[in-house]
């Protein structure tokens, strides 16, 4: 910070950065209109941006890109692309595309809607709905 | 004139309204205390950090972590993990694995394994 002056900050501020002040008086940041090189301590509305490290907390509406690493948390909407790890919970709406591993519920239960695609897998529960397709396992029935 | 430019040309007004309202001392006090800056190879000033919430929105990229939530939506990519949830869609893929539930659909494949137990 020693080689930064004060001018500079300041004219840097005023000219990428959008202050306002609360009901009480203090002033807090409206809006970021440059990219932040390292962590932002704290929430944020809109990231018209990528996220290059982690979301500590929660993202309450959509992440319109892909997900690098894990979701720890539920997802409360939809995914439009392909998971390409594990899901450790339910699945409540349809999957439309394959299940290469296993699922190790019932698929009436934990997948709530249909799968589209086949499970290359093993099915440890129930299948409580059709089989469009042909099983080529053991039938434990 | 559109309304869409009547909305930008207020809203700049406004902007201009509320900074003036700030004094530099003011602002400088609180960047000073609470955004550490630094610079590039050129010369070019940039935030290195953000030590308080973004009460609106982030025009640009973080670089870093996101210690916190994030209230609105992401537009671009999370390079990382989101250790919450997401409460709208992700609309690319999810590259590793999702510890909790999907409320929704999946319209990709899964590559691994579906383990829920608690059933609907």
């Amino acid at each position: 910070m020693s080689e930064i002056t004060d001018k500079e900050i300041l004219d840097f501020a005023r000219e990428y950065i959008t202050f306002g002040k609360d009901l009480q008086g203090i002033l807090q940041i409206k809006e970021v209109n440059c990219s932040i090189h390292g962590n932002v301590k704290g929430n944020t509305g809109n990231i018209f941006g990528n996220v290059y490290g982690d979301v500590r907390g929660n993202v309450i509406w959509d992440v319109r890109g892909t997900v690098d690493g894990n979701v720890k948390g539920d997802v409360k909407g939809s995914i439009e692309g392909d998971i390409f790890g594990i899901v450790g919970g339910d699945i409540f709406g349809n999957v439309e595309g394959d299940i290469v591993g296993d699922i190790a519920g019932d698929i009436y239960g934990i997948v709530g809607g249909d799968i589209v695609g086949g499970v290359e897998g093993d099915v440890f529960g129930n299948v409580k709905g059709d089989v469009k397709g042909s099983v080529k396992g053991k039938d434990y029935a | 004139m559109s309304l869409a430019m009547l909305k930008v040309m207020l809203k700049a007004a406004l902007k201009e309204k509320t900074m003036r309202e700030i004094t530099d001392k003011e602002i400088l006090d609180f960047v000073k205390a609470h955004i550490a800056f630094g610079k590039d190879l050129q010369g070019i000033l940039q935030i290195k950090e953000v030590n308080i919430s973004v009460v609106g929105d982030v025009n640009g990229n973080i670089g870093g972590n996101v210690v916190g939530d994030i209230i609105g939506d992401v537009w671009g990519n999370v390079e990382g993990d989101v250790c919450g949830d997401v409460g709208g869609d992700v609309r690319g893929s999810v590259i590793w694995d999702v510890y909790g539930k999907v409320l929704g659909k999946v319209h990709g494949a899964v590559c691994g394994n579906v383990k829920g137990k608690d059933n609907v």
